[in-house]
């Protein structure tokens, strides 16, 4: 078994009014310190490798469903 | 007597109101579970309904998207089926591929509970053709309202004529004002403000809808 993490943010060009809200209260606390924030969703997954060709092939697989391709990006987070 | 089908996902809401809307054109409702592979023979139109389908995990409608019944509605769509998606309705539409763009949460990070005034862009649609009135006053009623598209498509949505509804007073920050679309071929719409509250509200705009859709049935 092999195990990544996930992670989906809406793209730059698309307002993210939770965001928005998030950095006002932090720049409210911290004021300019904070320049920017980007909620964002992180996934866990483990799963057999030998069931994919190669890692891109699951990637793009589990990207159907983790990832709206209109409003979002996803990649894997390197460590 | 026209059936149509109402689809009824886990946490589906406004089941109801729909049978309700459907039956005062007397057109007869079927609810479908969506757990079916397919939908039953006889089905001449499909509603799919408001709610908070799975709760709205991962985004609005995308894992009702994935429903297998929806697979089939997507095949009977190609060939010509009526497809009508209310509020979340809409929302899975647009994350099954039957419509173009997605739903973003509001700009304002309400939710928006309100009548709201909407302005006919496309009055030779199948879902317009009953509609006399120079606008409709509906309820909206989303947090994950507003309607999203990238400006390319949106050119190429407008040059062949998707638009059906618009907001007169922009609430949610939807694209180009869009509150409702349809599909290329016409025959799929999705709305975000609710057209089948009109059977249990003084003001009955939304009627039209269903009336437009029987009218169409009818015809074709």
């Amino acid at each position: 078994m092999e195990k990544i993490e996930f992670v989906v943010f809406i793209k730059d060009e698309v307002y993210d009014p939770q965001s928005s809200a998030i950095l006002d209260k932090l720049q409210k606390k911290h004021g300019n310190k904070i320049a920017s924030i980007k909620q964002g969703k992180i996934f866990s997954i483990e799963y057999d490798s030998e069931k994919f060709s190669s890692k891109s092939q699951f990637i793009n697989e589990i990207s159907e469903l983790l990832v709206n391709k209109t409003v979002e990006n996803g990649k894997v987070l390197e460590k | 007597m026209y059936s149509v089908a109402v689809l009824r996902f886990l946490a589906s809401l406004d089941i109801q109101a729909v049978l309700d809307s459907l039956e005062c054109v007397q057109l007869k409702p079927c609810v479908i579970d969506s757990s079916y592979s397919e939908l039953p023979p006889g089905i001449d139109a499909v509603v799919l309904p408001g709610g908070f389908s799975y709760a709205d995990y991962l985004r609005p409608g995308a894992l009702a998207a994935t429903e297998p019944i929806i697979a089939s509605i997507i095949d009977r769509a190609r060939n010509g089926l009526p497809v009508l998606g209310i509020c979340n309705g809409f929302q899975i539409c647009c994350e099954a591929g039957l419509l173009p763009g997605t739903l973003l949460r509001n700009t304002s990070n309400e939710f928006i509970c309100d009548r709201v005034s909407l302005k006919i862009s496309d009055k030779s649609s199948i879902w317009t053709a009953a509609i006399y009135k120079k606008k409709l006053n509906l309820i909206l009623k989303s947090s994950y309202g507003r309607y999203y598209i990238d400006s390319t498509s949106l050119r190429a949505m407008l040059d062949r004529q998707q638009i059906v509804f618009r907001y007169r007073e922009n609430i949610n920050g939807s694209t180009d004002s869009i509150a409702g679309i349809r599909n290329v071929d016409g025959n799929v719409m999705g709305v975000m403000p609710h057209p089948e509250y009109g059977s249990r509200l003084k003001f009955n705009d939304g009627i039209s809808i269903f009336r437009s859709l029987k009218s169409y049935m009818a015809s074709a």
